[in-house]
C-alpha cells in the first residue's frame, strides 16, 4: 500500500512572475540561439520575468552536466525566495540520477510549480512521491520557441498554472510531429481526429505518469509514486514502437499495486513509432488487467506538439461512453 | 486512539433547554456572525493566562500530518504533541500551552444513519497544558482560577466528576474547592480512567463540568489526568474543549454553533448537524492537503464526510453551486487569514463522486442510499 502523502499545491503564477529555466537532463546549450531567443520572446511577452540557472550552459559528452551541477540549480531554484516557477529546458535520459540527491526537506518547504516533460517524469513523479507537492508535465523551456501551433499549449499552461479552477480538457483543432526547431515555417499540420476512446468506463484518481518508460525507471524504488486509486497517464517518444510499448505497458501491470489505477489517459504517438488505434486497441484487449477501466487515447500530451499540461498529484475525473469522452482536471 | 478530554455525553446528561436570553452566566446566545471571535477570544484568555503564569507555548501541527503520533488517525487531543515531553520523562517546569485543532472522527461510520444524531462535531480547537507531576497541587489551583477569575466562573456553577479511588486528586481539588463542588463515583470506574496509547501509560483523572445554563444540570467541559506508568508519575495534563466551555457559556444548542456553517436552512436537526459536520470536516481535511484517495485509513473517512455530502444534499434540496457557496462561506469565515480555498475542490470531488455513482456496477448499501437519495432529488 502506498502511502500517499497529503498534496501540497504550489502557487499559482501570473502576470509578472518570475520564472527560474534549469537543465536537469540536457543542456541550454542544445538549443539553436533562434530557439532559445523565441522562448525568451514568447515567455517574456506574457509578462514573466526570467533568469537562468548557474550551470544552465555546462555540457558534457551526454549533452548534459555533472549531478553536482544539476542538483546546485535545482536547489537554487526552489531556495530563491524570488523565484515563482521553474522550468526545465529540455528532455533527455538522465535526470533519475539526480533523485537520491535532492533535498526534499528544502522543496516541501519552498512549493513552487516546476514543468518540463519526457524525461522529467522521472524528477516530476519523484518530487510528488516524496513530498505531496503537484508537479507539471507540459511545455519545457524549449517548447516555448515554437513560433506556430503553440496556443494549444499555451492555453492549457494557463489553465493549469495560472488559474484555480477545475477544466475540461478539450482535444486540440490539430497536431504537428515535424521538427520545428529545424524550420520554423516548414510545419504540417494534421487535423486532430479526436480522442481514441478504448475502454468505457468512469474514474475519479490522482495523476501519476508521463513518459513510460522514464516512469519505469521508477519501479521499485522510493520514488515510485504508487497506484492506489491513480489515473495513469502514458506516453511515448519516436523511440519506442508497438511491441515494446505493450513490454512497458506490460511492465506497469506486473506492479503489485496496479490494481489501484483506474483510468488510464495515453498522449499522441508520434508518426515514426508506427502505432495505430488498431494496434493500440490490439496491445490493450489482450490485457485482462485493463478490462475494466476506461482507457482514452490520442490525447495532445506527449512527444507531438501542441501539448497539455497535466498535473501530477493533481486529480481529474474520466467518463469514456460509446460516443463520448470527457476529461475533466479537478486539482491542478 | 489517544484522547485526553473524553466529553461525557450520556442519555442521563441533562441538555441546557436555552430558553433565558440571559443565562446563570449572565450571557447570552451569540450569533453565528461573531462565534469565530467568541472562539478565538476564549483561546486568547487561555494563552495569556498560562503565559503570564510562565508556562510555554507549543505550536499546534497538522491533524492530519501522521508524523507526530503515528498511533492516531488524526489528532484528537493536544496529549499527541505533547507526548515526546512525556516518553522522555521531561515535562519542563511550570509548564506548556497549546491550541490544537482536533478531529475526532466517531460520527464517520454513522453520517448516512438517518436514526443516528450526533452529539459531538468532529473537528473542533482545543486547548491544553502539561505540567511536572510534581505541581498537581498548583495545576488543579491555577485551573480552578482560569475559569473563576478569566472566565467569571464563581464556584456554584463548577462541578468536579471524581472517583473516590483517586485520594491524591481529591486532596489536590479540596485545596481550592468544598465538598459542594464534588461529585464523588457517580460515573462507571472507567470514566476516570485514561489510555494516551502510549504502552504502560496510564491516566487517572477527574473531570470538570459547567452548570447548564437553564441552571438544572451539569456538562463536562475537560478534564485534569494525572498521568504515570508502573514506576512513576509522567505529568499532569490539562485537557479543555473551548467549544464545550462556550457551549456551556452562551447556551448554545450545539458545539458545532462554535464553528457555524451559515445558509443549511434544513429543517431536520439530525441531518443539518451531520451536514454540517461532513462541511467543516471535509474542509478542514482538504485544507490539510488530504485528498479521499487511497486505502490509507485517513483518506479512507475523508472519503466518507466528502461522499455523505451528496446524501446530505440530496436531503436538503441543495444544488452543487450553492454546496460550493456554503463551504466557500464557510471557509472564509473560519479561516480568514488564509488566502488559499478548497471549495471549488470538494465540490468538484462531490460532483465526480456522483457521476461514477450512475455508472458504477457494484454499488454498496452506502452508495444505493445515496444514489437513490439523488435521483428523488432529480
Amino acid at each position: 500500500m502506498t502511502d500517499i502523502k497529503n498534496i501540497i499545491k504550489p502557487k499559482k503564477i501570473e502576470k509578472g512572475a518570475h520564472i527560474r529555466v534549469i537543465a536537469p537532463v540536457r543542456s541550454l546549450k542544445l538549443l539553436s540561439d533562434d530557439s532559445k531567443k523565441e522562448a525568451i520572446a514568447q515567455l517574456e511577452k506574457i509578462g514573466f520575468k526570467l533568469s537562468f540557472g548557474k550551470h544552465i550552459d555546462e555540457i558534457d559528452e551526454f549533452n548534459s552536466s555533472s549531478v553536482e551541477s544539476r542538483i546546485e540549480d535545482l536547489h537554487d531554484a526552489f531556495a530563491d525566495k524570488t523565484v515563482d516557477a521553474i522550468l526545465t529546458v529540455i528532455g533527455g535520459y538522465n535526470s533519475n540520477q539526480l533523485l537520491q540527491y535532492i533535498d526534499y526537506e528544502l522543496i516541501a518547504q519552498n512549493p513552487k510549480i516546476i514543468c518540463g516533460f519526457s524525461d522529467v517524469t522521472a524528477l516530476a513523479n519523484a518530487i510528488t512521491a516524496k513530498t505531496g507537492m503537484i508537479t507539471y508535465i507540459g511545455p519545457h523551456f524549449s517548447s516555448w520557441g515554437m513560433k506556430y501551433g503553440f496556443e494549444y499549449s499555451l492555453e492549457n499552461f494557463a489553465k493549469c498554472c495560472m488559474e484555480e479552477i477545475a477544466f475540461d480538457l478539450l482535444p486540440s483543432k490539430e497536431w504537428s510531429d515535424d521538427p520545428w526547431y529545424i524550420d520554423q515555417k516548414k510545419r504540417d499540420f494534421i487535423t486532430n481526429d479526436r480522442y481514441w476512446i478504448l475502454n468505457l468506463g468512469h474514474a475519479v484518481g490522482r495523476v501519476v505518469g508521463g513518459h513510460v518508460r522514464c516512469l519505469n525507471a521508477l519501479q521499485g524504488t522510493q520514488y515510485w509514486p504508487g497506484f492506489d486509486d491513480a489515473i495513469l497517464i502514458l506516453e511515448e517518444d519516436a523511440e519506442i514502437n508497438p511491441p515494446l510499448f505493450d513490454r512497458q505497458l506490460q511492465s506497469l501491470i506486473h506492479q503489485s499495486d496496479f490494481s489501484g489505477v483506474k483510468g488510464i489517459l495515453i498522449g499522441r504517438f508520434q508518426k515514426e513509432t508506427k502505432m495505430t488505434k488498431e494496434l493500440l486497441q490490439k496491445i490493450i484487449s489482450t490485457k485482462k488487467e485493463l478490462r475494466n477501466i476506461p482507457i482514452i487515447a490520442n490525447i495532445d500530451f506527449g512527444h507531438t506538439a501542441p501539448i497539455a499540461t497535466m498535473p501530477i498529484g493533481g486529480s481529474l475525473e474520466i467518463s469514456a461512453t460509446i460516443d463520448n469522452a470527457k476529461i475533466r482536471i479537478i486539482e491542478h | 486512539m489517544s484522547e485526553a478530554f473524553k466529553p461525557n455525553f450520556d442519555k442521563n446528561e441533562q441538555e441546557p433547554k436555552n430558553e433565558a436570553e440571559s443565562n446563570v452566566y449572565g450571557k447570552e446566545k451569540f450569533s453565528p456572525e461573531v462565534a469565530k471571535e467568541r472562539v478565538e477570544s476564549l483561546v486568547a484568555d487561555f494563552k495569556g493566562y498560562y503565559s503570564l503564569l510562565g508556562y510555554r507555548e507549543e505550536p499546534p501541527v497538522q491533524i492530519s500530518s501522521g508524523v507526530v503520533d503515528p498511533t492516531v488517525r488524526f489528532i484528537g487531543s493536544h496529549i499527541s504533541v505533547f507526548k515526546p515531553y512525556l516518553c522522555e520523562n521531561n515535562v519542563p517546569a511550570p509548564g506548556i500551552f497549546m491550541r490544537q485543532n482536533c478531529l475526532r472522527t466517531r460520527n464517520a461510520d454513522k453520517l448516512l444513519d438517518d436514526d443516528y444524531f450526533p452529539n459531538w462535531g468532529s473537528y473542533f480547537p482545543s486547548i491544553g497544558v502539561i505540567t511536572p507531576p510534581e505541581r498537581l497541587d498548583e495545576a488543579c489551583d491555577e485551573t480552578f482560577n482560569f475559569f473563576e477569575k478569566r472566565l467569571a466562573i464563581s464556584p456554584e456553577n463548577l462541578l468536579i466528576r471524581i472517583s473516590s479511588a483517586d485520594t491524591d486528586l481529591i486532596d489536590a481539588c479540596k485545596q481550592h474547592y468544598g465538598e459542594n463542588n464534588l461529585e464523588i463515583d457517580s460515573r462507571k470506574p472507567e470514566y476516570y480512567r485514561h489510555n494516551i496509547g502510549m504502552e504502560g501509560v496510564r491516566g487517572r483523572n477527574f473531570n470538570i463540568a459547567l452548570r447548564n445554563t437553564n441552571a438544572e444540570g451539569f456538562a463536562d467541559i475537560g478534564n485534569i489526568i494525572l498521568l504515570e506508568d508502573a514506576q512513576k508519575q509522567l505529568g499532569v495534563e490539562i485537557a479543555l474543549g473551548s467549544t464545550t466551555i462556550l457551549k456551556q457559556l452562551y447556551g448554545l444548542d450545539h458545539v458545532q454553533d462554535c464553528t457555524p456553517v451559515m445558509g443549511l436552512n434544513v429543517e431536520n436537526e439530525t441531518i443539518r448537524r451531520k451536514f454540517e459536520d461532513a462541511i467543516i470536516t471535509s474542509a478542514v481535511l482538504y485544507r490539510e492537503g488530504l485528498r479521499p484517495f487511497g486505502q490509507n485509513n485517513r483518506n479512507r473517512i475523508l472519503k466518507q464526510y466528502v461522499r455523505s455530502l451528496s446524501y446530505f444534499r440530496a436531503k436538503s434540496g441543495i444544488n452543487i453551486e450553492d454546496l460550493s457557496q456554503i463551504v466557500s462561506n464557510f471557509e472564509k469565515r473560519e479561516f480568514p487569514e488564509s488566502t488559499d480555498r478548497v471549495a471549488g475542490v470538494v465540490t468538484e470531488f462531490v460532483k465526480a463522486f456522483e457521476n461514477e455513482l450512475l455508472v458504477k456496477k457494484n454499488l454498496t448499501d452506502d452508495d444505493k442510499k445515496i444514489k437513490e437519495s439523488l435521483e428523488l432529488l432529480t
